[in-house]
């Protein structure tokens, strides 16, 4: 059906009618997205105005609309913006805090620390259990400040921020909240959500780069948390309102598209426009759910083991959100809506847009969770632009939630895990089976690529001990 | 008739129906079996009812329905015990729940409903509509 390329072992183009698709995926890999509509989706967002870059990253797999592990960037004034490019989860990401505790020490009271985690950070197929619970006034307090509202509230430290996308804040100039939007944050601000979220105890178990892990605060066989989250309730609201109004206004203007989760106006169209505001407050949202869910994460640990609070944030990493970006492509600088859907920026030393973060100097950690069950990575970006700085967001699914629950029954994976090693409390046995490590693609491969394709070197490779899924 | 399908990394609610009307229901009741586990045995009483209108384009209006009683269910708690649908003179669907005071366990959280890949198809005499969720 389409002409591919193979460039390299791990690069793949397809060329269309505008641009190529380029895939960052080995054989296997390749031959595994041909067998859904993944493929499809990026040749349709190749038919979008405007549109200057597709990629699909090593962990990519079908969405609706776009598919996930999808980077695509649209040009500042001929382009568009989609919701359904940013997804439902507005600004999700991974958090990761080194604690200051030996190894032994965590491990020693694994037990209590994993069931005072388990009680005490809200969790699961919730929408009225938070943290902090919020009014009127507070909420948009939090979608204008980000996490600077919940260390301004006692949950955590002022040079936290400096280790946070974007310092934990996206400027908005207007807000564009909807009311349902604003019913729902109210009460789900430090609150892990379900799915794929979680959160955990890893070890370090294995190091690349010692000076760049020392600079990052990573040292070998030392405890890091690792969570996931989103903007919960108010993100998703924001995405279905939007949505509609999205696909209302494009049918008045006569816009039709391949598929309706691909309807996007013009950057520039108020309501466009509107919608890029609503994101960025959920983006702050976001941000604050995290620093609120790390801080207090970290509190319970070291009142379980009688010591004061000590960590330092390794960083906070997004793989959903579209920004204004400035890149070069074909040798032309370009100002560029780039929407990152399942996949993450990686900005090498000296980056400009890493010019307030600590780690200027040295390029920011990229955080790629792994599976409940094998290894998370840190990385560092390689001085390369060849991605727009981007690179993927995880392992990536291969199973649906079902067939992997269908095929999976009889295993029992807390027992499993436990053999290795691996404490693990979840909502249900269903909602585990779901996110069972072999639902997902080997991270030791998809990781392999984005080592191989030049993108993205390891720093240190992590390994839990302790899980709670969402 | 509904059944929960695999739609890559999230899930799809499969439906059929004889007519437009009992689609419609049949796709709310069926969002309601994935999204929560009630307790049929308490007492119902009404706390609301609500009005909503389908007009245009039949697939599109069917799953803004399903946001609309989505987000009713998140921030008011309330869900549809009963519900009547009824064709209105433009050509649309009006839709009539009563709403209870939900009593349960939330068993799967939904993110949203999608537009993605929305479309009826007619088989016979048979109508099949399906909605993916982002879960």
């Amino acid at each position: 059906m389409f002409e591919v390329q193979k460039v390299t072992d791990f690069l793949y183009k397809i060329k269309t009618s505008t641009i190529d698709i380029e895939i960052y995926a080995n054989e296997s890999i390749f031959k595994k997205l041909q067998e859904d509509e993944t493929l499809k989706q990026a040749f349709s967002i190749t038919q979008m105005p405007g549109i200057k870059k597709i990629m699909l990253m090593s962990d990519a797999h079908q969405g609706y609309g776009f598919p996930i592990g999808s980077v695509a960037a649209f040009d500042y004034e001929e382009g568009v913006i989609s919701p359904g490019g940013v997804g439902y989860d507005i600004n999700c990401g991974v958090r990761a805090i080194s604690i200051h505790a030996a190894l032994d020490e965590i491990q020693r009271h694994a037990e209590t620390i994993l069931y005072a985690l388990y009680s005490q950070i809200p969790k699961g197929a919730v929408s009225d259990k938070a943290i902090y619970y919020l009014n009127d006034k507070k909420i948009r307090q939090v979608t204008f400040e980000g996490a600077h509202f919940a260390i301004k509230n006692g949950f955590g430290e002022d040079h936290d921020l400096q280790a946070i996308e974007d310092n934990g804040r996206i400027e908005i100039a207007k807000d564009c909240l909807t009311k349902d939007a604003l019913q729902r944050g109210k009460t789900e601000l430090g609150s892990l959500g379900s799915g794929n979220h979680f959160l955990e105890i890893d070890k370090v178990e294995e190091i690349f780069d010692e000076q760049i892990a020392s600079d990052f605060g990573i040292f070998l066989h030392y405890p890091v948390l690792l969570l996931h989250s989103g903007s919960r309730g108010l993100g998703h609201q924001i995405a279905i309102d939007y949505l509609r109004l999205f696909k209302d206004s494009a049918n008045s203007k006569n816009l039709s598209f391949p598929n309706k989760e691909l309807t996007s106006l013009p950057f520039l169209d108020e309501l466009a426009q509107s919608y890029f505001q609503a994101a960025n407050q959920a983006a702050n949202y976001a941000f604050a759910n995290r620093q609120i869910l790390g801080f207090r994460a970290t509190e319970i640990i070291f009142n379980c083991i009688k010591k004061p609070i000590n960590y330092t944030l390794i960083y906070d990493i997004v793989h959903n959100i579209a920004k204004i970006e400035q890149h070069s492509i074909n040798g032309k600088n370009q100002k560029l809506i780039v929407h990152r859907k399942g996949a993450t920026r990686a900005f090498y030393a000296k980056h400009q847009y890493l010019k307030n973060s600590r780690y200027f100097n040295i390029g920011h950690p990229i955080l790629i969770p792994g599976t409940m069950g094998s290894s998370s990575y840190i990385l560092v970006a390689k001085d390369s632009d060849q991605t727009l700085n981007s690179i993927c967001h995880g392992a990536g699914r291969v199973l649906g939630r079902r067939q992997a629950i269908k095929t999976l029954k009889n295993q029992d994976l807390i027992t499993q895990l436990k053999q290795k090693g691996i404490l693990l409390l979840g909502e249900s046995k269903k909602s585990l089976l779901e996110e069972a490590p072999s639902a997902y693609k080997d991270i030791d491969t998809v990781i392999d690529i984005v080592e191989k394709a030049n993108l993205a070197k390891k720093v240190a490779k992590l390994k839990p001990f302790m899980v709670i899924k969402g | 008739m509904h059944k929960i399908i695999d739609y890559s990394g999230d899930v799809a609610l499969h439906i059929t129906s004889k007519n437009i009307e009992s689609l419609i229901k049949e796709a709310i009741y069926g969002m309601l079996d994935y999204l929560v586990d009630e307790n049929k045995n308490l007492k119902i009483e009404t706390k609301k009812t609500l009005n909503y209108l389908i007009e245009g384009n039949i697939e599109d209006g069917i799953v803004d329905a399903l946001n609309f009683f989505l987000k009713t269910f998140y921030i008011e708690k309330l869900i549809p015990y009963r519900i009547y649908i009824k064709k209105t003179n433009s050509g649309g669907f009006n839709i009539k729940a009563f709403m209870s005071e939900f009593r349960g366990n939330l068993k799967n959280y939904i993110k949203a409903a999608t537009y993605c890949e929305n479309k009826i198809i007619q088989n016979n005499d048979t109508l099949a509509f399906t909605v993916v969720f982002d879960v």
